[in-house]
């Protein structure tokens, strides 16, 4: 790797090697897509005031993603409903993020990639970076 | 205070993105922050990536009560106090909400910036001795330590 694209990665809790993996291993063409312009977004496009990966009102199960800063993670559901909200968690990096179980928000135990993949991403957004909007 | 594109280095912005709320927090050391909120913003706005001229902004969430700080030193991003919730290294550490756990900035080499996700930290007593009193009158319930 060259200088300056590792020096890209300095900071960071995801790898290049991670997102090589996952885009190869993707078992659908909107994985693929979802873990390309991650990558992307991660490199290129901090969002200090949060990117909107996946909104509540998008899903029925209420679940928000916000990409926070740079690679950090924030997973929670009802954020807009306070009543409702339960306290959300934040992962360094989407590869720890994608490991955890949503128990907590979905009554049953299915990681955040397989909940995901149930859906085959549907509801991400790729254009709510909040930085830029 | 706003964004990289809004951002007018010579000072100011092309356009004021946020609005502060009530009155500017003062802790007896001097050091204050006010509460800002993003115009027109959701639940899901964060604090600007830049400031106009404050040290600190706080954040508010739905029922008003202030979760995050973040620091600003000669207009640029510091870092992030944050409690609401938890926080995970790769490494496994922990850092549980209610605690403020602490995430730096660093400016690129193309001279936009970022956050540091991979070091997560407890505040530093140089950090606890400007910021803590600030952060427990802001919320006194933010734990500045386990």
């Amino acid at each position: 790797m060259r200088k300056r694209e590792k020096e890209e990665w300095e900071g960071l809790s995801d790898t290049p090697e991670e997102f090589e993996t996952a885009i190869k291993n993707a078992i659908s063409t909107n994985e693929q897509i979802f873990f390309d312009k991650l990558r992307f977004k991660i490199l290129h496009e901090t969002a200090a005031s949060n990117d909107v990966l996946m909104n509540e009102s998008d899903n029925e199960d209420g679940i928000f993603i916000l990409r926070v800063g740079t690679d950090d993670f924030l997973i929670g559901k009802n954020l807009s409903k306070p009543e409702e909200k339960s306290v959300p968690q934040e992962y360094a990096g989407i590869f720890l993020a994608l490991e955890q179980d949503m128990y907590r928000y979905l009554s049953r135990h299915i990681t955040l990639q397989g909940w995901l993949r149930e859906r085959d991403y549907m509801g991400i957004r790729y254009d709510a970076n909040n930085d830029y909007n | 205070m706003g964004q990289q594109r809004e951002y007018i280095e010579s000072g100011g912005f092309s356009s004021y993105l946020y609005i502060q709320q009530g009155d500017t927090i003062v802790a007896a050391n001097g050091v204050e922050g006010k509460v800002v909120d993003k115009i027109e913003g959701s639940s899901y706005d964060g604090l600007p990536i830049f400031s106009n001229t404050s040290e600190v902004y706080f954040k508010r969430n739905q029922k008003g009560e202030i979760i995050q700080a973040r620091i600003y030193k000669d207009r640029k991003p510091v870092c992030d106090f944050d409690w609401d919730h938890s926080h995970t290294n790769k490494n496994g550490e922990k850092f549980e909400a209610g605690v403020v756990h602490v995430q730096s900035f660093k400016q690129k080499s193309d001279g936009s910036w970022m956050r540091v996700s991979n070091k997560a930290r407890y505040m530093s007593n140089e950090e606890m001795e400007r910021y803590g009193e600030l952060i427990k009158k802001a919320n006194p319930k933010a734990k500045l330590r386990p």
